[in-house]
């Protein structure tokens, strides 16, 4: 197993399944390879149900009733997240690894203050005292745009709008000063103004604090303004990673092609999209060959029957499809 | 309003339409004012937009329209006739002429009704169809939406999101309506799905010759499909325009905004910072003197805070930037100029 130095966070192999001895087992994730290297924003990309949630969920070990990891490793600074005792792993969340939820208004309890809450996130992770809480959160507030510190401190979270909601729950994901933040759809609940802002304010307190993020998204367009990476997963597998301008430019893979053609935008207009007929296989573990290859335009025989591993296109380019091992003989035999 | 119209008259007429609600308890049964006094047309075969964020109004507008809400003030018309206060028998016969396709297909198919119920219901109450009769047209609406036989027997639960969202379409269709209200239809959706949606409505509106009035807060699918946008906020029209010159020039700040938002679209968005609306939009219930989005106005920052703004509504007048384009800003005139050299910058 590969032991990075300079990786922030390895995930290898990792396969979840959901089921088992009372119910059917199904696979959720189907062997994820992951690299994100310290200060680095990696958006992880992909539609319902392709595991980009689990994921995450996965590196904090906060997996739902009823799923498991069955193989693989989470290394994080150096060490293997799935190994770690419970006792620690709390003390890891929280932390060193904080997390952005989608609904602000459920990510906090109703009947505590904003500065409540934030203070109690403190008070479990840092060394300070009361006056040294109250001015870290006075502090991460302002750098999160809610200078109104005394009333936002004082205010219940049905006191706050969606967007001064959202910048509290990342000052509370910041509070502590973590290495990396899993943001998982940070905006999506969010008006489009407001997500802007919201978008805008990361990528400026990442660029601040160097912490790395882990971007998880549908809205491609989200991932171009926040990320240097992106990994597209598509049924349990990240099917192709790549920085992100190259992959807007020059994707290999089928279907981020057709993830990328299906957009409706200017030159789409009047015309007809490209849509990806079909749907997502129900459970990618039982799919023998490429999981792509049902919706896939370009298939051929060879994709039915092997896995396609990942293959370097460029040094940072990666993209898991036989067209990409030996694109010429390849479309020949198509 | 006049029962006689020329053929070329719109099939929809809103006009200074007004829309409150009464809130209850804490506000002393204050009014809200969804709609604050909005003026449109739709002509008949044409995608009309309403874009707008939270509490701009425009699924109101499209409610009032449907007569699904109460109108305050103002006046309706469909097809030349006055509705706004029609009812009864006058009102049911309206219904079947105009009809509406919501966000989420699962939560407005009945869960316990198989598809060729869901789809049979409206031509059962409306159209007295029975038997054999009832049953081709059943399929033939499953056909136009790209459904099938094996379709027919499931439940909205055994449906994927596109599959329910072509039940939701094939429903709508069933009493060959004039007017489609879409509201958000493919929001629910993944993006590759919704591109299957985008193309089947985009193939119905052709064969069928229907006119939409599509809400939506999501600018690529407005683009893809409206031939003309009206730009809501907090309850105003701000700007409605041809769908192209509005996206390639937008004539309100707010619009430009709006754009500079659907985030991507500017590339690597490097300078989008310039064109964000400050701060949070305030609540409907007490909306801002003066021009509306006034506090957040980023042109009226860079003309350092003229007084009019805040002091003065601005009417929905024709801008000098193409042809029927209408806004409602005291500067719409300085947008450009302004935003040409934000951009050379």
């Amino acid at each position: 197993m590969s032991t990075t130095t300079d990786a922030l966070l390895t995930i290898d192999d990792l396969r979840v399944v959901f089921g088992g001895r009372h119910a059917p087992r199904l696979t959720a994730l189907d062997g994820v390879e992951l690299r994100l290297a310290p200060g680095e924003s990696l958006g992880l990309v992909g539609e319902t149900g392709c595991g980009k949630t689990m994921t995450g969920l996965s590196v904090l070990r906060l997996l739902p009733p009823g799923a498991k990891v069955s193989t693989g490793s989470i290394r994080f600074e150096g060490e293997d997240l799935l190994r770690m005792p419970e006792r620690r792993m709390r003390r890891l969340r929280g932390s060193r690894v904080t997390m952005i939820f989608q609904n602000p208004a459920s990510a906090f309890n109703p009947v505590f203050t904003i500065g409540w809450q934030i203070d109690r996130v403190m008070s479990q992770h840092l060394d300070l005292d009361r006056r040294g809480r109250r001015e870290r959160l006075a502090e991460v507030l302002g750098e999160v745009g809610l200078p109104d510190v005394d009333r936002i401190a004082a205010a219940y979270p049905h006191q706050l709008s969606g967007g001064m909601l959202q910048r509290a729950m990342i000052a509370m994901a910041l509070v502590n000063r973590p290495s990396l933040v899993i943001a998982d759809e940070p905006t999506t609940a969010l008006d489009a103004t407001i997500a802007a802002q919201i978008l805008a304010l990361l990528r400026r307190l990442q660029d601040e604090h160097g912490f790395g993020v882990l971007f998880i998204t549908h809205n491609l367009p989200a991932v171009r303004q926040l990320c240097d990476r992106v990994a597209v997963l598509y049924a349990g597998r990240v099917i192709e990673t790549a920085p992100t301008a190259e992959l807007f430019a020059a994707a290999q893979h089928p279907y981020t092609r057709g993830l990328l053609a299906s957009a409706p935008s200017v030159a789409s207009r009047g015309s007809r999209l490209a849509a990806i007929e079909g749907s997502v296989p129900p459970d990618p573990g039982a799919v023998i060959g490429c999981s792509f290859a049902p919706r896939c335009p370009l298939a051929f025989d060879e994709c039915r029957r092997v896995r396609p591993p990942a293959v370097p296109i460029t040094p940072t380019h990666e993209s898991a499809c036989l067209l990409a091992l030996e694109p010429d003989t390849a479309r020949a035999s198509a | 309003m006049s029962t006689e119209r020329s053929a070329a008259a719109p099939l929809v007429e809103v006009r200074d339409l007004v829309v409150e609600y009464r809130t209850r308890g804490l506000h002393g049964g204050r009014p809200v004012r969804a709609v604050a006094g909005v003026t449109l047309e739709i002509a008949a075969g044409e995608v009309y937009a309403l874009v707008g964020e939270s509490g701009s109004g425009k699924t109101t507008l499209a409610r009032t329209l449907l007569r699904l809400v109460d109108v305050t003030s103002g006046d309706l018309a469909f097809d030349g006739r006055e509705i706004t206060r029609i009812s009864g028998e006058e009102l049911r016969r309206l219904r079947r002429r105009m009809q509406v396709v919501y966000q989420d297909p699962a939560g407005s198919l009945d869960p316990r009704m198989a598809v060729s119920e869901l789809v049979a219901e409206p031509l059962r109450t409306h159209e007295r169809l029975r038997g054999p009769a009832l049953r081709s047209r059943v399929l033939e609406l499953l056909t136009d939406v790209g459904l099938a036989q094996q379709h027919l027997s499931r439940r909205p639960h055994e449906l994927s999101g596109g599959q329910a969202q072509r039940v939701a379409i094939a429903r709508a269709l069933a009493l060959r309506p004039e007017l489609v209200v879409l509201d958000e239809p493919t929001s629910a959706l993944d993006v590759s799905v919704q591109a299957q949606i985008l193309n089947l409505l985009a193939d119905l509106r052709s064969a069928h010759g229907l006119t939409y009035l599509l809400i939506s807060h999501d600018l690529g699918v407005v683009r893809h499909l409206a031939d003309r946008v009206g730009v809501m906020y907090l309850g105003r029209l701000v700007e409605e325009s041809p769908a192209e010159p509005l996206f390639a020039d937008p004539g309100h700040p707010y619009t430009e905004a709006l754009l500079r938002s659907a985030i991507g679209d500017a590339g690597d968005g490097g300078d989008d910072r310039a064109a964000t609306p400050i701060g949070d939009i305030p609540s409907p219930l007490d909306p801002p003197s003066g021009c509306r989005f006034h506090p957040r106005c980023w042109l009226r920052e860079q003309l350092e805070h003229p007084a009019v703004c805040a002091s003065d509504e601005p009417n929905l007048v024709p801008i000098d930037r193409g042809d029927a384009r209408r806004a409602a800003c005291h500067f719409a005139d300085q947008l450009h100029p302004s935003s040409e050299s934000r951009r050379a910058s």
